[in-house]
């Protein structure tokens, strides 16, 4: 055979046939283009605007991860086959297959705040929860069995809500907790090592404390308040600040934490630590520009002079961070602590981003930058379609307050908890839904997709920024298109 | 070695075609696949200056796709110069020395208006610089948009005789322009010193024909409404079919001698004696008004630089309420555009404009871009979506810099209200059941605080827009306080829940009493909660019974109580308290407000609201025996089954004008009308509406706050989204001027609603095979810290074709969309080759 080569020699020059030309130019052109196509997505950098959303993995440390859990036996996507006479529906499912669950009912249980200071911000929470499981239940139910909630108020309380917790499990026989908007007796059975011990679930929590992401059996769908800490020091230093501050609530273990993780990540970007700073857990004091104050304070008149000497003193503070709950935070602000209207930059977590605190804490408010895990019901998101589903489900039937972020949260975590179910199908057991859990990717619309693996229960990192707009008169939150990742979710967890 | 090097030299002479079409490649590849990777932000762009006149007005023609500039003044006759809408050339200029034009700005603005479908531009002139100066003669001339000729002439004299001046113009149907004018005292005594000045002040608005002149509709004088709005650009009327709606700076409704209260005048159409004043807050000496004919929405804009309140309001004139307020924060509003195809608004501030939309039901807070330092208005260029703004340039010039605005529809999308209706279409196998209630006998608003009252109050060198600051050392803010207030009651099928107190206030009041408590001897609050909650199991309590704390309750004071069974499926509720008085206000002499919820025998769920106050007294000669207003909601989830009533009682009133005596003798509406004209315009009187819906399918039944008057309530007052209740009476103390500053009294309000969804018998599904115990398979794969998916291993020559088949097929079979791309990219890789190709064949022949 005659193999027509591309280079022939003529004369002093060695000549290529167009055709092969064409070829070899093409060639050269498919690999770039597939090189360029099948290259892997570019990694997140620091500040993302909302409209170039890009996908990808975080870069921060995963938290270590106990190797004995059973989570880590569950690190595949592909669950064992149900026997040939499981189906979806009715009186096939399998019936009673674990513990809480029959042919027809799934008990799931949770802690709620209906009474107590927590009220304020956690009180209609459960209208998220019951919103989305009644909507369920009408179509049937999961493969046939309806959602059972029940639902204790615990006040807010450590010690009562943990014996909730117990009794639920134990004398109720739920077969999971979902949302349990109580954060607090949720932190005291996960503290203790209950939720391992007796294998069971907690789908879709608020994320309020780290513990939550380090539980195995816990799944949160909020970012935490270490991540808005994160996020807030990288968006300040982006724009400029580098001599930091920081008011914490030394009351909560939320205020703690999130102290810690400030001042980490600010000794990440300006390599020194927050002037003032001492470990929060064994000393939290209001020293220069690291203040702890309490939430039970008569006055905060000395912690103010405090830090309103150190952050004023040269060179000036550039960037404030207010970790505080709402009715602390107005008693620091009104009392005259240094604020947004006195010209400096300050931020806030989640449990500020409401009306009321906006409208009671008035002018030395305006320009606060709140940060959020999800897409708010507010202003031109009310036009969106997830969002407006939100607000139609949770308007019917209750006049629950649903611009707040936590009983937003509350429907999100209960849309998660179905979601996990329905993908287990009808052999539901707690295993095979860990199994789920850790494999489970969740697009709402609430908030960008989210995904949990196990050892890696960070799936919401992402934080968008809004604030207050303030003048005389409360008139809403402004969209600062502003959304970032942290990227270091997962450090600074203290131990 | 030589002839190797040569040799290779030649090779590379003969490649150099595919260096350059692998040049070209590795270009072109980069704007076409990593798009988005260099794709501009969505926002404002530069796009490049426009070289205006100062003084001068851009008018777009988005037909010829054309930026016309108006001008002309004192000096100079009328001009127009033609831009190229997209290169911002200049395209045409043209002189009218017969037509003088208002300068623009300051209370004379142009008076112009565009009528696309016509190809006319017409403007409000005068025949001499003199006349237009003292504001005589006015003619309408209309200039065709593709000639530049005129076309006509209209003389204006009989609408506007000396002393009234053109502030603004609008085309509400064909042949047909409105009018607003605006009578000029100075200058009616300086012109025309006789008895010839028509008996007409304030502002008034007329509708002509455009070929014959003749009146269509008015003129009417908006009662109340002493100036137009008006600065940079001419005032703006919003006409809806069934009135006409004008921005007012300044009404008479005024009790002392700061200057009178902002508002939107709104007068009906068929019959002109029907006007309502609706009052805003605001500094409005440098606003504009915009008019959103599309969506029937106004928009204000009040600016008077480092003056409070400067701000953004939009007026629906469909519902008559204020949906949303764009705030600058703490910096000066320095002027505002508004595109009216697509609502979408622009706002000069401090070094930044901000971008938001007029539309729907709740209007977003806008978006900040930073450009300036910036003053004006913005022009609006809806047919290639720009902006032109004035920015500060060299030597302190105005630079009239254009802006492609890329921002998507998605940013602005409007949000609508709650579809009840749609409940009926759903199902369920077990019973679902929800119903809500709130309710309050007597609340006390006192919206801005005291800072704010006495900032509209005081002027400060002569200056009532001065910023007046803090100067109690009271928080700003607003101060509620509720009485007999039952929070919630709340029932469904896993939950039965209830808070009620005999008086309720909010931070602010709390914050209030703490610091008056400081220097003046209060006793420590004392009015605890009723509060019960049943989630199944053992309810939290049951029954309570909330008193004063210290567990006295002297005359005067009140109470609470509260059950709560969801074995019942009950929840029930009460609060009372007694008298209030403000000393030369007003006195209330009780207040009570009760809810019960339950399903009834029949499965049916039932809700009863009621509240009520009595013995009121209002100085100015107003009493109020008794007023109440009572819900009745249920749904039972079958058609029909559904129930909503909302009933507003009224007992022994009396005014001067009006009295009544038993609730079948008192009328509402009458009681409203005699109430509102003993106390005076200051005061606005309002029977609230109610939204009474009950869903043909039955599964549904309310009666709350019409959304769009809560939604007003939201953005002027601050209402919190949850109060849904509607009072029986509303008397507003309308103190308003830079800052909204009210005193707002609610009575009797109550709040129901009753869901129940469609029960649907579950299908009978045979009895199913007992199945074996489940033996759950224990699931054992190695540990990993996080899921790693690892391709299958291949060999290199295998990648390779892989690699190559991949791109092959991106490029050819057009992969996600890629093919159209690509075609371009393929011209320009098969170009050089092919010219490479034949340069060399034509080389060779003519070589031969």
């Amino acid at each position: 055979m005659k193999v027509r080569l591309p280079f022939r020699r003529s004369g002093d020059h060695y000549r290529i046939s167009p055709a092969w030309l064409t070829l070899a130019v093409l060639s050269g052109v498919a690999i770039a283009a597939s090189a360029v196509v099948v290259a892997p997505p570019k990694k997140p950098t620091s500040s993302v605007v909302r409209e170039v959303t890009q996908s990808g993995g975080k870069l921060g440390s995963v938290a270590p991860v106990d190797s004995s859990s059973p989570n880590d036996l569950q690190k595949t996507s592909v669950l064992p086959p149900a026997p040939a006479s499981f189906q979806c529906a009715a009186g096939r499912n399998g019936g009673a297959t674990d513990v809480g669950v029959t042919g027809s009912e799934i008990k799931l249980g949770a802690t709620i705040v209906n009474t107590g200071i927590g009220a304020s911000f956690l009180h209609d929470a459960r209208y998220g929860m019951t919103a989305v499981a009644n909507a369920v239940n009408r179509t049937g139910g999961v493969c046939g069995r309806k959602l059972s909630l029940l639902l204790k108020d615990d006040g807010w309380k450590f010690d009562l809500g943990g014996d909730y917790i117990r009794n639920l499990v134990e004398d109720k026989k739920v077969f999971a907790l979902a949302v349990v908007p109580s954060s607090e007796g949720l932190q005291n059975v996960s503290n203790a090592g209950y939720l391992k011990k007796k294998g069971v679930p907690v789908v879709g929590s608020d994320g309020m404390l780290i513990h939550q992401y380090l539980d195995p059996y816990i799944w949160p769908v909020a970012a935490s308040t270490m991540s808005a800490m994160h996020i807030m020091v990288q968006q300040a230093y982006d724009a400029g600040a580098r001599h930091f501050g920081i008011v914490y609530e030394s009351t909560y273990h939320f205020g703690l934490e999130g102290a810690v993780a400030f001042n980490a990540a600010v000794k990440r970007v300006t390599h020194a630590e927050v002037p003032g700073f001492s470990n929060p857990f064994k000393n939290a004091q209001c020293k220069e520009r690291f203040c702890g104050i309490a939430n039970s304070q008569v006055s905060y008149g000395p912690q103010i002079q405090v830090f309103n000497n150190a952050c004023l003193s040269a060179p000036k503070c550039d960037f404030v961070a207010l970790l505080l709950e709402p009715a602390t935070a107005i008693s620091w602000l009104t009392a005259g602590a240094l604020s947004p209207s006195d010209g400096i930059r300050m931020g806030g977590p989640q449990p500020l981003f409401t009306r009321s605190f906006a409208q009671q804490c008035g002018t030395r408010c305006n320009g606060l930058w709140l940060w959020t895990g999800y897409n708010p019901p507010i202003g031109a998101n009310l036009g969106r379609r997830a969002v407006s589903d939100y607000v139609n489900a949770m308007q019917t039937g209750s006049s629950a307050d649903f611009t707040n972020t936590f009983v937003e949260g509350a429907y999100l975590g209960m849309t998660m908890m179905v979601k996990a179910l329905q993908d287990v199908g009808p052999q539901l057991t707690r295993e095979r839904l860990i199994a789920v859990l850790n494999n489970m990717t969740l697009d709402t619309g609430l908030t960008p997709p989210l995904s949990w693996r196990a050892g890696d229960h960070f799936a919401n990192t992402r934080m968008q920024a809004w604030s207050i707009q303030y003048k005389d008169r409360f008139s809403g939150w402004r969209d600062e298109r502003v959304e970032l990742e942290d990227l270091d979710a997962g450090k600074d967890i203290p131990t | 070695m030589r002839e190797l090097r040569s040799a290779w030299l030649a090779q590379r002479r003969s490649c150099r075609g595919i260096r350059l079409a692998a040049v070209i490649a590795v270009l072109a590849l980069i704007p076409v696949f990593p798009v988005a990777a260099n794709a501009a932000q969505p926002g404002l762009h530069a796009v490049g200056t426009i070289p205006l006149t100062s003084g001068s007005q851009l008018v777009v023609d988005n037909h010829a796709r054309r930026l016309l500039e108006v001008g002309g003044d004192l000096d100079r006759p009328l001009w127009i110069t033609a831009y190229d809408g997209n290169d911002l050339r200049k395209v045409r200029s043209v002189t009218y020395p017969s037509y003088w034009q208002q300068s623009g700005g300051g209370g004379k603005p142009r008076v112009l208006a565009i009528d696309e479908a016509a190809r006319r531009l017409l403007l409000v002139t005068y025949p001499t610089s003199e006349s237009m100066d003292n504001t005589t003669l006015p003619t309408l001339v209309t200039i065709n948009l593709d000639s530049f000729d005129v076309a006509s002439e209209l003389p204006l004299a009989t609408v506007f005789p000396p002393g009234l001046r053109p502030l603004g113009m609008t085309i509400p149907s064909q042949n047909r322009i409105l009018l607003i004018g605006q009578a000029v005292p100075g200058l009616k005594a300086r012109v025309l010193p006789s008895a010839d000045v028509p008996r007409m002040t304030g502002v008034f608005v007329v509708e002509i024909d455009r070929v014959g002149g003749d009146a269509t509709w008015g003129p009417v004088v908006l009662r109340g409404c002493q100036s137009a709005i008006t600065y940079f650009t001419q005032a703006e009327a919003l006409t809806t079919p069934d009135s006409v709606i004008v921005g007012c700076g300044a009404t008479q409704a005024q009790s002392v001698v700061a200057p009178g209260v902002q508002a939107v005048a709104a007068v009906e159409r068929k019959d002109t004696s029907v006007q309502q004043l609706y009052f805003l807050p605001g500094s409005y000496a440098r606003g504009d008004v915009y008019a959103d004919q599309k969506a029937k929405r106004l928009v204000l804009v009040a600016s008077d630089p480092n003056s409070p309140a400067q701000s953004v309001w939009v007026f629906d004139g469909i519902h008559k309420v204020f949906v949303g307020q764009i705030a600058a924060g703490n910096l000066n509003v320095l002027g505002a555009g508004l595109n009216a195809e697509n609502g979408r608004m622009y706002v000069d501030i401090d070094g930044a404009v901000l971008v938001s939309g007029d539309r729907g039901y709740e209007i977003p807070q806008a978006t900040s871009f930073g450009y300036g330092p910036n003053l004006g208005a913005v022009v609006t260029v809806p047919f290639n979506s720009s902006i032109v703004v004035p920015i500060r340039g060299p030597n302190s010039t105005w630079v009239y810099t254009v802006f492609r605005d890329t921002l998507s529809d998605d940013e602005f999308a409007p949000g609508g209200t709650t579809d009840f209706t749609r409940l009926d279409s759903l199902t369920t196998e077990e019973p679902q059941f929800a119903a809500d209630a709130q309710a309050f006998g007597l609340r006390i608003e006192r919206i801005g605080g005291v800072n704010a009252a006495l900032q509209n109050v005081f002027s400060f060198g002569g200056d009532y827009w001065g910023a007046f600051g803090n100067a109690t050392g009271l928080k700003d803010g607003d101060r509620n306080l509720y009485f007999a207030r039952i929070r919630r009651t709340h029932l469904s099928n896993d939950e039965s829940s209830t808070e009620a107190v005999a008086v309720d206030r909010d931070a602010n009041t709390v914050s209030d009493y703490d610091t008056i408590k400081k220097s003046v001897s209060l006793p420590d609050w004392r009015y605890e909660e009723a509060q019960c909650g049943d989630f199944g199991g053992t309810p939290s309590s049951p029954h309570v019974h909330a008193r004063a704390l210290d567990g006295e309750a002297p005359q005067g004071d009140g109470d609470a109580t509260g059950a709560c069974s969801l074995e019942k499926s009950l929840a029930r509720s009460s609060a009372e308290f007694g008298g209030v008085s403000i000393p030369n206000l007003i006195s209330i002499g009780s207040s009570l407000s009760g809810t019960e919820l339950h399903r009834d025998a029949t499965g049916k769920l039932v809700g009863t609201v009621f509240a009520e106050a009595r013995n009121i007294r209002i100085t100015g000669g107003v009493s109020i025996a008794f007023v109440r207003s009572e819900i009745n909601v249920g749904a039972t989830g079958k058609p029909g089954g559904s129930s909503a009533t909302y009933e507003r009682i009224f007992e022994g009133v009396e005014t001067d004008t009006y009295s009544c005596g038993g609730a079948e003798s008192c009328d509402a509406s009458k009681v409203a009308e005699g109430i509102s004209s003993q106390l005076g315009a200051q005061v606005r009187v309002e029977l609230p509406s109610a939204d009474v819906l009950k869903t043909k399918g039955g599964a549904h039944g309310h009666a709350i706050r019409d959304p769009w008057q809560q939604q007003e309530d939201i953005v002027i007052n601050n209402q919190e989204k949850t109060e849904t209740q509607v009072p029986a009476l509303r008397l507003t103390f309308v103190n308003d001027r830079a800052l909204a500053s009210r005193l707002i009294f609610d009575f009797a309000a109550t709040k129901g609603d009753a869901t129940s969804i469609r029960i649907v018998p579950a299908v009978v599904e045979p009895p199913a095979v007992p199945l074996p115990p489940v033996v759950v398979p224990k699931i054992e794969v190695p540990q990993l810290e996080r899921p790693v998916v690892t391709p299958p291993k291949e060999s290199i020559v295998e990648r390779v074709v892989r690699t190559i088949g991949h791109g092959w097929k991106v490029l050819v079979a057009g992969e996600g969309g890629m093919f159209a791309r690509s075609v371009g990219l393929w011209v320009l890789f098969v170009a050089p080759v092919f010219f490479a190709a034949r340069r060399r064949v034509l080389r060779r022949l003519t070589q031969s």
